[in-house]
């Protein structure tokens, strides 16, 4: 079976699979541009809303009558959304209170939604729970605020997500979206398609909303497949599925390969799912077999043969586009019993392996932030406020927090009884304690470390011990984590310190910054401006969100760097001490802020041994020396700072 | 983006419910929508789960030995195999607490719509409908996400069958609300608090079905399943609903008779040992282990409880009760855990 090379014929083609699935599915897009995402929900559903070509359904459908189906509605699930907004919302209107089906809840008669998630890692808790109780379940259920609702779900769910982030999340999340799309070089081809699409198309992006619907214009529409007279699966087929999805956990996995599989056989109009398909299918979703080296998506395209027969399922009226051709490399099946292959040169293959596939949380060091799916405990700062987003609402203990539209809500299921009782006017709100509604917030973190790393100093000593105590201290308190590092061989710029965020300390790009190669130049002043203004952000000074920030600033306080050159991304004429003369100044400024700790880790040396406890006098820091590797008690043997953290 | 501007009205109410599944076909479960297909496998088209079955399978013959827990990887078909058991067992899928359930519908409330216009009618809660249930079973997919706060509000029912109302101006005490607790969770998701975990008479580690035979089968067979469905008179659907009758005959002849069933000599004493062997608090461990081989026996047809049966039930009557229990995470079962449960009911200890 001919593999797909166009970006967009792939992602269509799974798309049309994926319209044919029996239930519930969900689909990720690796490295998708967030704002292409509702082009794709829009294409997905007008394909979920064409009618089977020569296919009618007797005695739903009168006869004149268009063969169009109800558009599936397309939603948003932003992170702000709440529980209440998934499942049951409440409209005030001026005949009263009512009461709407959630965002989720699929009602008789409606055609099942297409829901877009536009970043799964900062997706909301409500939502990644709900993607949860809801995908690929042969049942959900909602049960708040007095109803009480059952479904089958039958909504797709299309999710951006960037590849780097994707192990971080966790796997039992991931798994309810078994369908991956490699995205990369699907942005570059939409954006296109979408100047295209445009009447006398210029090069400049224009206002995004005429952008959408060009490119929804400008997208082809595939034939439907139904799920009536399906292949059936020929045994060699599902020998194939297995072979290809042995070693991943459940069968989730297996089975979306064979559903695939399956559709793209209806597609061809093939009577039997033959390994062939399963090929195919494994092929769009970047699984590799297991004795070939994978090809992920190339930079380039790929070389391409004499043209081959259109398949069944290609575009065929693109006018901007080649005609779809057959790669090189055609797809091998493991059963199969061809001649043999000599293997592939090795050398340019690119990354193999589960972070190059379309499953990165496969891959051996994949560190999935732990219980991210869990309802957020009730965590308070000492200041006894909580500032996380709204979750939901509980029966109130106290005057805090409260949540006006959710009380009066409750209170107003009562007004009637209540003015009976109380023989009050007609129009009278009464209002009672037990009405009082609290917010459900999810808890913020109540510690921050803001971690400096100065990679150029490292080279001869270890780290580990040193900043162990404090990488413990955060990994225990579940902190919040900024790192700010510079001096680094692979730094974007040598002049500038780079600045990250992560929910917490198991963030792989934590434990990438600790194990960095050294670099030269040396912009503490900047470092210490980033690290100042991450500490003013914790603190958020007069509100208290934070009760403890701890600064660990690693550095032997020789920045070579003034702020100004870092700013302008000049490299300064002359320096002597202007760059360690710019991180004090800042590093006073740090010094002046309430509830932080802070601490210099330095080398032992004796070039300007006497720099890191000016910086540490400036902070207000603890200074705490690191001996050279062998001189002391330190006999870490990573090259990196992490080498044993 | 807009959606239809109504009040809900799929399924709201058990009354509706009721209705519906009326209307809906033999082998339909309640509560679904008929689509006049089949949605739910069959529970004998399920391939392996054997440790879940049986705990299911026991659980339903006999009560008392309280509830059951799944735990596994993801992907590994415990909430199917639940929901098809129910719908095997009851016809019906179980009463079901779904994550983002509010407390009001979890201890039952008022009828809200009625409310509004000014009428009084109390509505249920999720624990008195899985209490007056055909199965009476209240499964908690994804258990170990459930809200603290739900969770102390069924452990105190589980534990007393009392559940006294006190709330949005209603007062009441209801008596005898029991209901096997089921619950499937992801331990990669974090455990249970040891409080809950305690609730579970029994735990079925659910795993990967680890040979491509089986896997092979059970590709095969869901699609196969989801091919057939949708022909009106599919033999291979007939079939597996036919067998899915013979085992709930046979199960039901097993409750009824359960009661009847003895324990061979020194059974009873040799339970009490393995308690002691493996350092159980209290008494609840024997008295699972004991209740679960006697209904394992009768769902073989047997007249007495023999060591066979403890030994085979000794793995989910008591791997989670083992150790100190204060964290809620439990060792897994090893195979010196089984010669250790052989040693004592074979007389080779030490």
């Amino acid at each position: 079976m001919p593999a797909l090379v166009d970006p967009v014929d792939r992602a269509l083609t799974v798309l049309a699979c994926v319209a044919a699935q029996p239930r519930s599915t969900g689909v990720v897009f690796l490295d998708l541009d967030p704002e292409l995402l509702p082009a794709l929900g829009d294409w997905l559903a007008a394909h979920l809303s064409q009618a089977e070509p020569g296919a009618g359904e007797p005695g739903v459908r009168e006869p004149g009558v268009g063969d169009e189906r109800p558009t599936p509605a397309v939603r948003a699930l932003g992170s702000w959304l709440s529980e209440d907004d998934l499942w049951l919302r409440t409209l005030l209107s001026r005949d009263g209170l009512r009461l709407l089906p959630g965002l989720l809840v699929e009602e008789p008669g409606t055609p099942p939604p297409v829901l877009l998630v536009p970043d799964l890692c900062r997706a909301g808790p409500a939502v990644v729970r709900a993607a949860l109780a809801v995908l690929d379940a042969d049942a959900a259920s909602a049960e708040r605020h007095g109803h009480s609702m059952l479904w089958r779900p039958g909504g797709h769910w299309l999710a951006a997500l960037r590849r780097s982030e994707a192990s971080r999340l966790s796997p039992h999340l991931l798994d309810r979206f078994p369908v991956r799309m490699d995205a990369a070089r699907l942005n570059g081809e939409l954006w296109r398609l979408a100047g295209a699409g445009r009447a006398g198309g210029s090069p400049a992006r224009p206002d995004e909303w005429t952008e959408r619907a060009a490119l929804g214009a400008a997208l082809p529409r595939l034939d439907r497949t139904e799920g009536r007279n399906l292949p059936v699966l020929a045994p060699e087929a599902a020998r194939q599925v297995v072979a290809l999805t042995t070693r991943t956990p459940g069968l989730r996995r297996s089975l979306t390969l064979a559903r695939l599989a399956r559709a793209l056989a209806a597609r061809a109009h093939d009577a039997e799912v033959e390994p062939r398909h399963v090929d195919a299918a494994a092929e769009l979703l970047g699984i590799a077999a297991p004795h070939r080296r994978d090809d992920p998506e190339p930079s380039e395209p790929p070389a391409l043969p004499p043209p081959a027969p259109a398949p069944a399922f290609s575009r065929t009226d693109r006018s901007d586009s080649a005609p779809p051709q057959e790669p090189v490399a055609t797809p091998v099946t493991v059963a199969g019993s061809g001649p043999a292959r000599p293997m592939d040169p090795v050398e340019t293959a690119g990354p193999a392996g589960p972070a190059a596939s379309g499953y990165p949380e496969d891959a051996p060091d994949a560190l999935p932030q732990l219980a991210s799916l869990r309802p957020p405990g009730h965590r308070r700062t000492s200041s006894r406020r909580l500032h996380g987003c709204p979750l939901g609402t509980v029966r109130a203990r106290d005057v805090h927090d409260l949540a006006l539209v959710a009380s009066l809500v409750e209170a107003a299921r009562f007004q009637t009884v209540r003015r009976r009782e109380t023989d009050s006017a007609p129009g009278t709100l009464i209002v009672r304690p037990e009405d009082l509604r609290q917010y459900r917030r999810k808890a913020e973190p109540a510690q921050a470390l803001v971690l400096v790393l100065d990679h150029s100093c490292h080279d001869d000593v270890d780290w580990a011990p040193a900043l162990a105590p404090h990488l413990r201290w955060a990994y225990e308190t579940n902190a919040a984590v900024s790192v700010v590092e510079f001096g680094h061989a692979g730094a974007a710029s040598e002049l500038c310190a780079e600045r990250f965020r992560a929910a917490s300390l198991l963030d792989p790009e934590v434990v990438q910054a600790l194990q960095r190669t050294p670099g030269r130049a040396s912009p503490l002043a900047h470092a210490v401006d980033l690290a100042a203004h991450e500490v003013r952000r914790f603190l958020r000074r007069g509100r208290g969100v934070v009760d403890e920030t701890v600064l660990v600033v690693v550095t032997d306080g020789r920045g070579n760097v003034p702020l100004d050159a870092s700013l302008r991304g000049r490299v300064p004429s002359r320096v002597r001490r202007e760059g360690l003369d710019d991180a004090l100044r800042i590093a006073g400024t740090i010094r002046a802020l309430g509830r932080v700790r802070t601490y210099v880790v330095a080398p032992e040396t004796d070039q300007y041994p006497e720099l890191p406890g000016e910086l540490a006098d400036a902070l207000g820091a603890r200074q705490e020396v690191v001996p050279e590797r062998g001189a002391g008690t330190g006999t870490g043997s990573g090259s990196g700072i992490g080498g044993g953290a | 983006m807009t959606t239809e501007d109504r009040t809900p009205d799929a399924g709201e109410k058990p009354k509706a419910e009721e209705a519906k599944a009326q209307e809906a076909e033999a082998e339909e479960p309640k509560g679904e929508r008929h689509q006049g297909e089949r949605r739910m496998l069959p529970y004998s088209l399920i391939v392996g789960q054997e440790e879940l079955r049986t705990a299911l399978e026991i659980a339903y013959v006999s009560p008392g030995v309280g509830g059951v827990l799944a735990t596994g990887q993801r992907g590994t078909a415990k909430t199917t195999t639940v929901r098809a058991f129910t719908t095997m067992a009851v016809s019906e899928f179980p009463v079901t607490l779904p994550i983002g359930a509010t407390d009001d519908r979890v201890l039952g409330g008022w009828e809200i719509p009625e409310l509004m216009h000014g009428k009084s009618t109390r509505a249920e809660g999720l624990l008195e409908r899985a209490a007056r249930s055909a199965s009476r079973m209240l499964y908690v997919d994804e258990i170990n996400l459930l809200d603290d706060y739900l969770v102390n509000i069924i452990l105190d029912v589980a534990s007393t069958g009392v559940l006294p109302l006190e709330r949005d101006h209603h007062s009441e005490d209801l008596r005898n609300v029991e209901f096997t607790l089921v619950g499937t969770m992801n331990p990669d998701e974090g455990g249970l608090r040891p409080q809950l975990l305690d609730r579970f008479g029994l735990v079925a580690t659910v795993e990967s079905e680890a040979t491509d035979e089986q896997r092979q089968r059970i590709v095969e067979t869901v699609l196969r399943f989801e091919a057939e469905r949708e022909a009106p008179a599919s033999e291979f659907i007939a079939e597996a609903l036919r067998r899915d009758g013979e085992r709930k005959a046979t199960l039901d002849t097993a409750r009824e008779r359960v009661a009847t069933v003895r324990y061979d000599t020194d059974v009873v004493a040799r339970c009490a040992r393995l308690a002691q062997d493996f350092a159980l608090a209290g008494h609840r461990g024997e008295l699972v282990l004991m209740r679960a081989a006697r209904a394992l026996a009768a769902i073989e047809g047997a007249e007495r409880v023999s060591r066979d049966h403890v030994r085979r039930v000794a793995k989910p009557a008591l791997v989670h009760r083992r150790g100190r229990g204060d964290t809620g995470t439990f060792a897994a079962w090893t195979d010196q855990d089984d010669e250790r449960v052989r040693a004592v009911l074979d007389d080779r200890t030490d």
